[in-house]
């Protein structure tokens, strides 16, 4: 099990590395994200009183939208000089290359949105009301709902046509329950959360969480071994 | 058309049930011909219906085209088209509908050689 | 109640003699399809013309006749399609019986879907006054279909059969893995769609004609599904590679040289 922690953590580093050294895919990803709030702020007609109501929404579909990007990329360095390859002539476990990548995912995910979280607050004129480590925990459970059957997802990519239309046609539908927990909650947060409602919203994103986490694992073995 | 009566009961939107029930056939019944198709490559008559495929489904999409016209027509939605007239839109559809028979006639030739599997 | 329940079982013994006294060979699932029809066609009969209208929703509810088994053989299909795909993943040897079921419950499913969404457009129209709305049971069911309309578009876009079937069969179980984790998470806001209605609020004449209807999409449902089966079947042994003949052995060709 031990073992098993390391590789996840030797591979999450790999990857969180690669990104270190040239971190184009996460600056990449908050531009678009900006980007893609400020479209929204457009398409709405940048009323302040629309815009504080879809601020949380905004931020999740800024977060979506970057992890179809995101995910592309994290396979993308692996089919790149056949690294795909060496990583699977090591004796690793499978599942341990589906965990490591999606906590990297994760961490890009959760790093794009923290960046975004202060700009959405100033452009939309949506401040955090309620408990920010609530918020905080959306963040986080929600970045993980997208990258774990975003990953699983990714890897069939590498090897399907019209990858990038593919991508998000299957992954959307899938992760549909997470946005609108995550969104909901978020939104909920900012607006100070007087009946306290955001918990069961963070209680139903952790069991999404749980169940495509360990979903993921268990088909991903299945899955690379013969791709 | 529908007529809300007091108590909130509904009267009458027949043209609801109709459109509704014709969807159900007209999606089964296709997909059963679809289905049949796919299923007989050798049938000479999946032969008729390939040929040109552009003209099969020029022909049925002017026919329903023309019925759901006409259908219309018959209850009064002439403003559709921008006319008072219901004369005008049933005579439309029922165009459409003669189109759609003068090209099925002519993918009713018989099957040439090169055509039969 | 009448005696419209001997409708169904006149019909069987129809078809099922016909069946027998017929001297054509054919296929064991036409016989379901033919029986399939012409219940649905007493169904559909039933449900327009005998069916007296609901007390509030008047001739309206007639519509539910189509509507309703339309989405619950939906419903089947997709879990259909769920049984293949683990199949499939799980049972090597018969992988591809499994891979072709899932494929053919896929595509039914779909077709039933997309008329499931336009018959409950058609249906909330004239009863809420729109033609949609984003309550639990409409938006969960508008995801379920574009689940599985992308798992066929993912069989489309994958050319070696064996990644195919694999990939397919993953994003089929995630698919309908994700059928009740949506609606529950879209339940939790408000809701427009009326509550299951028990059979008892309604009358036996309704009740009864809308089992008939079921029982006749599940009858065309299953003819369509062997159809597509055996279109998958015939599409599969097209692509296979050829058989190589076995390559000669030394001594024969030692003899032959």
């Amino acid at each position: 099990m031990s073992a098993m922690l390391g590789q996840i953590a030797a591979i999450a580093r790999k990857d969180l590395l690669i990104e270190w050294r040239s971190p184009s895919r996460i600056s990449g990803l908050f531009f678009f994200s900006l980007a893609l709030l400020l479209m929204v702020a457009f398409a709405t007609g940048a009323s302040t009183s629309i815009l504080h109501k879809i601020a949380g929404g905004s931020l999740w579909l800024g977060v979506l939208l970057a992890s179809t990007r995101s995910l592309d990329l994290s396979f993308s360095i692996e089919t790149d000089q056949d690294a795909l390859e060496g990583l699977l002539l090591w004796p690793v476990d499978p599942r341990a290359i589906y965990y490591g990548k999606a906590v990297a995912n994760t961490m890009v995910l959760v790093v794009v949105a923290t960046l975004l979280t202060p700009l959405m607050i100033a452009m939309y004129d949506a401040p955090i009301r309620g408990n920010p480590a609530i918020f905080a925990g959306f963040i986080l459970f929600g970045s993980a709902a997208l990258a774990a059957p975003g990953t699983l997802y990714a890897l069939l990519t590498t090897r399907a046509r019209a990858a990038s239309v593919l991508l998000p046609v299957l992954l959307f539908p899938l992760v549909v329950p997470a946005l609108v927990a995550a969104s909901a909650g978020t939104t909920l947060v900012m607006e100070g959360d007087p009946m306290v409602q955001a918990p069961s919203w963070l209680a139903l994103l952790v069991a999404f969480d749980a169940l495509h986490w360990s979903l993921g694992g268990l088909l991903f073995g299945r899955v690379l071994e013969e791709t | 058309m529908i007529v809300f009566a007091q108590q909130g009961v509904l009267v009458g939107g027949w043209e609801y049930i109709y459109a509704a029930y014709a969807a159900t056939w007209l999606t089964l019944g296709g997909y059963a011909l679809v289905l049949a198709v796919r299923n007989d490559p050798g049938a000479r008559w999946h032969a008729w219906l390939t040929r040109g495929r552009a003209n099969g489904i020029g022909v049925a999409g002017n026919l329903a085209l023309g019925i759901v016209i006409v259908f219309l027509a018959s209850n009064g939605q002439a403003g559709l088209i921008g006319t008072q007239s219901s004369g005008a839109l049933f005579v439309l559809g029922l165009a459409q509908i003669a189109f759609a028979l003068w090209r099925a006639t002519t993918l009713l030739k018989p099957l040439s050689s090169e055509e039969t599997p | 109640m009448s005696g419209y329940e001997f409708g169904p079982i006149g019909l069987f013994l129809f078809v099922a003699l016909a069946a027998m006294r017929s001297r054509l060979p054919f296929r064991w699932e036409h016989g379901i399809g033919v029986y399939g029809l012409a219940l649905f066609l007493y169904g559909q009969y039933g449900g327009l013309v005998i069916a007296p209208p609901e007390r509030m929703m008047g001739d309206v509810a007639r519509i539910l006749y189509v509507h309703v088994p339309a989405a619950w053989m939906t419903m089947v299909m997709f879990t259909w399609a769920f049984v293949g795909a683990l199949g499939a993943l799980l049972w090597r040897s018969k992988r591809d019986w499994f891979d072709h079921l899932s494929e053919a419950a896929t595509e039914v499913g779909v077709v039933l879907g997309c008329l499931l969404l336009v018959l409950g457009a058609i249906f909330a129209r004239p009863t809420w006054g729109v033609y949609w709305t984003w309550d639990p049971r409409l938006t969960a069911s508008a995801i379920m279909v574009l689940s599985f309309v992308g798992v066929i578009l993912l069989r489309a876009l994958v050319a070696e059969r064996d990644v195919r079937v694999l990939w397919a069969s993953t994003a089929t179980i995630l698919a309908f893995v994700n059928i009740p984790i949506t609606y529950m998470a879209v339940r939790w806001w408000r809701s427009m769609h009326q509550l299951q209605s028990s059979p008892d609020t309604m009358s036996d004449l309704y009740v009864f004609f809308l089992r008939v209807n079921a029982w006749a999409f599940l009858a065309l449902a299953t003819w369509f599904v062997v159809r597509r089966w055996r279109i998958a079947h015939a599409q599969a042994l097209l692509d296979a590679p050829p058989e190589l003949p076995p390559a000669p052995s030394p001594a024969a060709a030692g003899g032959a040289a």
